[in-house]
């Protein structure tokens, strides 16, 4: 497979950006600025990292359209490229994401956040009165999926990222272990406090790719797992990120510099700016895509 | 799936998931319903036990009314109007009561009494099937023709008799110095308790029509129901709208211009006849009389239409009064054509007055076989007859006068009294009346010509031909059928029998009066339910009646009912509000709560209205459930309260109170429920589609 970032639309463009958080109580503000051109294309899986308070969440809420840029006049540029709901062939979509939130087109943006953006953050999220499964299915319930699209996606997304626990075999003669089966996979019916910290994040991981989004966010996601969990989740979700028709991007914000070297070909640096209470990115850097092995090279 | 159906199931899923959490909600609102479905109970059996007493009681549904404000008196006619007019009436039973004296007829073993008993007075009162008065008692049916009674217990105790004895009961009347006395039995059908009725009390209940004929009886009526003549007193009068007078012709013996001004001025018309059937009244006079004497007919000027309007003054007024000499006054009505024993007859109507009485000039002209009735002959018994002699009626054993009307008049053939008459007058034999050289059938019919006289007749012969040689149809009557005599009382009470005024009383064998129809000034009227008699009341009051019922008791629970309503439904009023926020704060704080897992929804692209239905479908489910429990418990506790367990000893305490929730009142209170839940819920669903996402997620918990 030929490198995606060569001609090719990307998924996501953004320049220009001067975002400003503001703390009326503190009588505070944040700035966020993007004065390069950010282009990420269709199977990029990038790494966003910097310090502690330097704006990466802050890019995030703008990028995943969870927030507005507060400088949308003066905002070079911003757009989304999604794939067209309905097409014969691999066509995609431009979403002028600047435009719709000059005119305020919340039922649009709504619509883009749903369709084509997951999300994995870092604090707890599940919703608790649901049951495991039903969480993971959640996104794509909201999307108009049928019981049985639901069901099959869960169940493959569940044995993907190893979510999975045995009922009682004992007590149903059953001797065999059978951990691709709904009959015997006990957890896809536990309630979401029932979840040790690792099952927990990997059913959110899950749950931001269920729907197949363009672009999945991830935030911090060795908070809850340690290394060698977050590894193999993050294995899974970059490939089937990157494996499937119509690749999607994934973004990770992280601290953790060899995961981001191991999993991203994309590197956003960010830092504070100086004399001013605000963080910029500062670098980007790109590496290709082994597109046979999957990895970067 | 929709995304109604998404959002309901998630809203669903919440409350019963999450039930530790929910659970409090629901019981508040619950808490908060309870107490005025309850309110609402306790004021329906409030007012059901205020209205059970009017309700199951006869009184309740009772009016008493009577015409003493310009209301019309109660005759069928008016009953049935009011019946129709007022709409939901059970039934209206006029008033009467007389007062009678019964005992008993038979022991207590059934065997008849020899000796009469002591009498029992009894005021008997007017009731007809259906009264509620009785049938709260199990009598529901009570004949009048039967002579059935229904009597209280101290009648029955003084009677000693019991359900189904018989009892007389003696009825007595007088008029003027005639007193009669009577003999009923009635038959016993039920006993009403003294309570009812007042201790000692001797009273009863019998049918209207039995009353109506006490009344007829103790008016001196006729009672044919009884079988029980009019009193003898009770005798109809005799009018007459004609009379005829006879003066002497000429020589200032006729009527003068005077005479006419008078008799007119007395309402008369006077008519000087030259010809006619009148001037020799139908043959009885001679026809000397014709030439000596001036027929005049004084007729009533009429007013009454239909109807007989009588000559007031009496033929010796009218005589005394007119300068006409020797003039002679005669109550006269014109012939009246009968069937007697279904052979056509006219009546001629002949009481003349004798010599010894005013006028009795007038019988020197008479034929000696003119047929006539004296004075007292028509007053003493108005029902005879004369025929000619040769008539085949005088074979008849019995004689009926059929009228237009159907009444059958038995007559006294008084011809064979009037030939012995005669007879003793000639002194010869009387004879048969056929004679072979008579035509008796020509005689008959002819109603012109002349006497005949047979020129060979023995005294038998002569008599027979003067008894042949009266025959009425000499005199010139119609000659359309035989002509009959009769006194003109009879006439004058066939006349008035046509016109409904009088009726013949076969017991007494006379004409009475018609009696009027009882009018009742008093009745009692039932609706078919207490909340139908205000309209009754009102509807009785606007026709001028003077009415008496429980109307204001009813209005007055009415009224309280209200109050109690309008109460309770302020409090409700109050209740649901302190409902409606405390469903809001509660919700604040619970969506407050659950900003975490709001913001997630947001994040993942559920739009405000999905999060604001999912608030409020929350709500609605956790008022539904509260309604629920609202209504078992409701329904449980006034089952509970209702209980009479005052003889037990672990309940003993608990009062009976009387609690009636309907199931409008239980549905109202179930939408309250789901209304303060959903209203309370309203601008917390509002904070929660409008929170922005991110900050839910990183500010809010995820419970």
């Amino acid at each position: 497979m030929a490198s995606v970032a060569e001609g090719l639309n990307p998924v996501l463009r953004l320049s220009g950006l001067r975002h400003r958080l503001s703390d009326r109580a503190r009588n505070e503000h944040y700035t966020v600025y993007v004065d390069q051109c950010l282009e990420f294309y269709s199977r990029d899986f990038i790494g966003l990292l910097g310090p502690s308070g330097c704006g990466k969440t802050t890019l995030l809420t703008v990028l995943g359209l969870l927030r507005s840029p507060t400088n949308l006049d003066d905002l070079s540029e911003f757009e989304l490229f999604v794939p067209e709901e309905v097409s014969r062939d691999d066509s995609w979509q431009r979403i002028d994401m600047r435009e719709a939130w000059q005119k305020r087109k919340y039922r649009l943006i709504e619509k883009m956040r749903r369709r084509h953006i997951g999300f994995a953050l870092q604090s707890g999220e599940l919703i608790s009165s649901l049951t495991v499964q039903e969480n993971i299915g959640m996104p794509l319930k909201l999307n108009g999926a049928g019981e049985t699209e639901v069901a099959s996606r869960t169940k493959e997304l569940m044995s993907q990222f190893k979510l999975t626990r045995l009922r009682d075999s004992e007590s149903e003669g059953n001797s065999t272990q059978e951990q691709d089966s709904d009959v015997g996979n006990a957890l896809a019916d536990s309630r979401i406090n029932r979840l040790s910290g690792g099952e927990y994040q990997r059913v959110a991981l899950a749950r931001s790719i269920a729907h197949r989004p363009s672009v999945v966010f991830v935030d911090e996601p060795t908070s809850a797992l340690n290394r060698e969990l977050a590894h193999g989740a993050l294995s899974v979700m970059r490939d089937l990120q990157r494996n499937r028709e119509r690749a999607g991007i994934t973004f990770m914000i992280t601290h953790d510099e060899d995961l981001a070297q191991e999993f991203c070909n994309v590197v956003v640096r960010m830092a504070p700016r100086r004399n001013e209470p605000a963080g910029e990115v500062v670098e980007v850097t790109r590496c290709e895509i082994d597109t046979e092995v999957g990895s970067n090279e | 799936m929709s995304r109604v159906g998404l959002y309901m199931g998630m809203a669903s899923k919440d409350v019963f998931r999450l039930w530790s959490a929910t659970q409090l909600q629901v019981i508040i609102i619950a808490g908060i319903c309870l107490p005025i479905l309850l309110l609402l109970g306790l004021k329906n059996g409030h007012v059901a036990d205020l209205r059970e007493e009017l309700a199951t009681s006869p009184t309740g549904r009772q009016v008493i009314f009577w015409a003493a404000r310009d209301g019309a008196l109660l005759s069928d006619g008016v009953i049935e109007n009011i019946r129709e007019s007022v709409g939901n009436v059970d039934v209206i039973i006029p008033e009467s009561q007389k007062l009678v004296f019964g005992s008993p007829v038979n022991d207590d073993s059934g065997e008849e009494l020899a000796q009469p008993q002591e009498e029992v007075p009894i005021t008997l009162y007017s009731t007809l099937p259906g009264d509620p008065l009785l049938m709260q008692f199990g009598v529901n049916e009570i004949s009048g023709e039967q002579l059935e009674v229904v009597l209280s217990e101290a009648a029955v105790k003084k009677l000693g008799v019991e359900v189904g004895s018989h009892l007389d009961v003696r009825l007595t009347r007088k008029l003027g110095a005639d007193r009669e006395e009577h003999f009923l039995e009635f038959k016993v059908v039920g006993v009403l308790p003294s309570r009812e009725q007042g201790e000692g009390q001797t009273t009863g209940y019998a049918h209207i029509e039995t009353l109506e004929n006490l009344d007829r009886y103790t008016a001196g009526d006729a009672v044919a129901a009884w079988g029980i003549p009019a009193m003898s007193g009770r005798a109809a009068s005799d009018v007459y709208e004609s009379m005829l007078v006879f003066c002497f012709r000429g020589g200032g013996t006729e009527l003068s211009t005077d005479d006419i001004s008078f008799l007119e001025s007395r309402g008369l018309e006077v008519q000087r006849l030259d010809e006619g059937p009148e001037l020799d009244l139908f043959g009885t006079l001679s026809k000397g009389a014709l030439d000596e004497l001036v027929t005049y007919r004084l007729n009533r000027v009429s007013w009454e239409d239909p109807g007989i309007t009588p000559i007031r003054d009496s033929t010796q007024l009218i005589v005394r009064n007119t300068q006409a000499e020797d003039d002679l006054a005669l109550r006269w009505v014109d012939p009246v054509k009968v069937k007697i024993n279904g052979v056509p007859h006219a009546l001629v109507g002949l009481s003349l007055p004798t010599k010894r009485e005013t006028g009795g000039w007038l019988n020197t002209y008479m034929e000696k076989t003119g047929r006539r009735f004296t004075f007292q002959q028509s007053v003493d018994n108005p029902c005879q007859i004369l025929f000619p002699a040769s008539s085949p009626m005088n074979g008849e054993a019995e004689l009926l006068v059929e009228t237009a009307g159907g009444d059958k008049i038995p007559l006294l053939n008084s011809t064979s009294a009037f030939v012995a008459s005669l007879q003793d007058e000639t002194g010869e034999t009387a004879v048969p009346s056929t004679s072979p050289d008579v035509d008796d059938s020509v005689i008959a019919e002819d109603g012109g010509g002349g006497s005949q006289e047979s020129a060979a007749s023995t005294s038998a012969d002569k008599l027979s031909q003067v008894v042949a040689g009266d025959d009425l149809a000499a005199a010139g009557a119609s000659s359309e059928m035989p002509i009959a005599i009769v006194p003109v009382t009879l006439l004058s009470f066939l006349e008035q029998l046509d016109s409904g005024v009088v009726k013949y009383d076969s017991g007494s064998r006379r004409f009475i009066d018609v009696p009027s129809a009882v009018d009742f000034t008093k009745a009692r009227l039932y609706t078919d339910t207490i909340d139908d008699v205000p309209e009754a009341v009102e509807w009785l009051a606007e026709a001028k009646y003077a009415v008496l019922s429980e109307s204001s008791r009813i209005a007055e629970i009415q009224e309280q009912d209200q109050s109690l309503q309008i109460l309770v439904l302020v409090v409700a009023l109050g209740v649901f509000v302190f409902g409606v926020i405390t469903v809001f704060s509660v919700l604040v704080d619970s969506t407050d709560r659950k900003k975490g897992t709001i913001g997630i929804l947001r994040v993942m692209g559920m739009s405000r209205f999905g999060v604001f239905s999912i608030v409020l479908f929350r709500a609605f489910v956790i008022g539904l459930l509260a309604a629920v429990l609202c209504i078992v418990f409701g329904f449980a506790l006034a089952e509970f309260l209702r209980l009479d367990v005052a003889d037990t000893a672990a309940l003993g305490w608990k009062p009976t109170i009387s609690v009636m929730i309907n199931p409008i009142d239980a549905l109202l209170i179930a939408f309250g429920a789901l209304l303060c839940a959903s209203l309370g819920a309203v601008v917390p669903a509002l904070r929660a589609s409008g929170l922005d996402p991110f900050d839910a997620i990183t500010e809010g918990q995820f419970g």
